[in-house]
């Protein structure tokens, strides 16, 4: 809820600040509740923007998404050496945006290599700890594993090819409420 | 010490549950004088330097507003007691209903009262809509239960007094329940008139509404006990209240879709009246309401207007 | 390491948790559920979800970011009693 409208604090006279244009901003952190409106208003956008965009395009709203991850894929992966091991590769990226999102990669307990051959595929399972688009969905009380989701999927596919210059697929296997697993399978 | 309980749209039950704690109630009473409490007391207002304070009931009028306003100055702990007071509870189902209507049928459309009855003017005003305290003033704890029960307040309060806060287990009914899950086949919704329940086995696969999946512990799961299914009076469970994607609905939707292999689709199909066999207790309740799945809002806007 | 522990108090034998998770963690024993594949659990905490009994305890696993919950919220949970 808004403090005071715009008007009353002109009249009070009460800004204490002297708008020199190379002194903002004028708190390094902002309060609390004022980050939380934020971003709390920026996940209700998104999510209402996604759920419009499926209504309308139906599937298509997953060419988008996907699409939209390989962009930002490509950008990030632009700035990194080029990489043949997809494992190594996987592990720096991982590193770029830990906390946004917080990529693992996994192994079930029988298996003793990463990279698993299976029913004539082969694949990577991976872990997503911390995950913007889990919180998004899950502020707004939508389903995982939606378009949104595909935004990772092609955020994976696009960096990989970029670093290692393979192509790959990713699959949802299983969404949860701390952890999703996905795999990466690699052509 | 001083402690106060102040009253506001509620039903005294609250109050009540304290003297409940019978001989106990000697031992807070050595450490800690009464001084406000409406219900039980003849004192008309709360006097200055109340050291804890219980509000119970809801926000429904003005004067319940200012109640609460009055309280909070006079008093360093405010603690929201009973289920109204911190989500709304019984109080908050009068929000199914508009104001206009609620007095028409009280004053004018029960069987003891005339239909030209005068309808009283200098009372104070409805507010808009119902408030849980904790949506209006800051609270420095909450008790939920309706009313709290004494067996958790005897616990509770001599550790308040002390100024500790005691450490109880934050778990739904279920883990407080003993029965085990019996079979769910042919699992088909049952009305709590149907038939009676098999006191062994699990309410909820048996088919009954019961609410005790989603629903704050702190009553030894009496109701099931009694071989009556849960009616959520304490309030959601901690992990519901947490996530704005968890609704005592759209989760007990799930859990019975979980359990008998329906689609979630064929259960919500015979559900009736939501808004009195899974909302009863948590309407007028902001934090609940806001959730975007909640089904609230469109239940008060249908039968409200 | 993960780490699992059931609250067999709690539990009511529902299963749901069996049923939930997608890697098997779980197995049925005599009406209580018996973690029997730890190494294969990823931490979604699914089973957390929808146990209703709140029976079942995880250590090692990490804790995602939660920041969609507001303030209020969180403040109203840590002052229940």
């Amino acid at each position: 809820m808004a403090e005071g409208t715009v008007p009353q604090a002109k009249e009070a006279g009460s800004a204490p600040t002297v708008y020199r244009s190379e002194d903002v901003p004028l708190q390094c952190i902002p309060p609390p509740d004022e980050l939380e409106d934020t971003l709390h208003g920026l996940m209700k956008l998104n999510g209402l923007i996604i759920r419009s965009l499926e209504e309308i395009a139906g599937r298509g709203a997953n060419a988008v998404t996907y699409r939209a991850g390989r962009k930002y894929g490509h950008e990030v992966a632009k700035y990194f050496r080029k990489i043949e091991d997809v494992e190594e590769a996987l592990k720096e990226l991982s590193y770029i945006l830990h906390g946004q999102y917080t990529i693992e990669i996994w192994k079930p307990a029988d298996k003793d290599r990463y990279i698993i051959e299976e029913n004539g595929s082969t694949f990577i399972y991976l872990v997503f700890h911390d995950c913007i688009v889990r919180q998004t969905l899950r502020r707004n009380g939508q389903p995982q594993g939606g378009p949104l989701c595909l935004t990772l999927f092609g955020y994976v596919v696009g960096a990989i090819e970029e670093i290692t210059g393979r192509k790959a697929k990713l699959e949802i296997v299983h969404t949860g409420p701390n952890a999703c697993l996905k795999k990466l399978i690699l052509q | 010490m001083k402690i106060a309980i102040e009253e506001l749209a509620g039903c005294s039950g609250c109050t009540i549950a304290v003297l409940d704690l019978h001989e106990a109630l000697l031992d807070i009473l050595e450490k800690a004088e009464i001084v406000y409490a409406p219900v039980i007391m003849d004192v008309k207002e709360p006097p200055e330097g109340i050291d804890i304070a219980f509000v119970t009931g809801a926000v429904r009028n003005r004067e319940n507003e200012e109640r609460l306003t009055l309280i909070r100055k006079r008093a360093k702990t405010l603690v929201a007691f009973g289920t109204c007071a911190c989500y709304g509870g019984i109080s908050g189902l009068s929000m199914l209903d508009s104001p206009e209507h609620l007095i028409q049928h009280v004053f004018r459309g029960v069987s003891t009262t005339r239909p030209d009855a005068p309808i009283p003017k200098d009372v104070p005003k409805f507010l808009y809509r119902a408030f849980a305290v904790g949506d209006l003033a800051r609270m420095d704890y909450y008790i939920t239960g309706c009313p709290p029960k004494e067996m958790y307040l005897s616990k509770i309060l001599p550790a308040l007094i002390a100024g500790e806060v005691p450490a109880l287990s934050r778990k739904s009914v279920c883990s407080e329940c003993d029965r085990t899950m019996g079979s769910v086949d042919g699992w088909k919704l049952r009305r709590r008139h149907e038939g009676v329940p098999d006191r062994e086995h699990c309410l909820l696969g048996q088919g009954y509404l019961c609410l005790g999946a989603v629903t704050f512990g702190r009553c030894g799961a009496s109701c099931p006990h009694s071989n009556v299914p849960c009616h959520g009076c304490n309030g959601p469970s901690l992990d519901i209240l947490r996530e704005p994607c968890r609704d005592i609905y759209n989760m007990m939707i799930r859990r019975i879709a979980d359990l008998t292999g329906h689609t979630e689709a064929e259960i919500e199909k015979e559900m009736y009246d939501v808004a009195h066999t899974f909302y009863p207790f948590t309407i007028g309740s902001l934090i609940m309401e806001d959730k975007g799945i909640s089904k609230i809002r469109d239940l008060v806007r249908e039968r409200s207007l | 390491m993960i780490e699992i522990r059931v609250d067999e108090n709690a539990c009511n034998g529902c299963g749901l948790c069996v049923k939930d998770c997608p890697m098997q963690v779980y197995e049925m024993r005599d009406t209580v559920p018996v973690p029997v594949r730890v190494a294969s659990c990823m931490g979604c905490l699914s089973c957390h979800e929808i146990c209703p009994a709140q029976a079942l305890e995880h250590r090692g696993v990490h804790p995602s970011r939660r920041h969609y919950i507001d303030i209020r919220v969180c403040e109203m949970l840590n002052r229940v009693i």
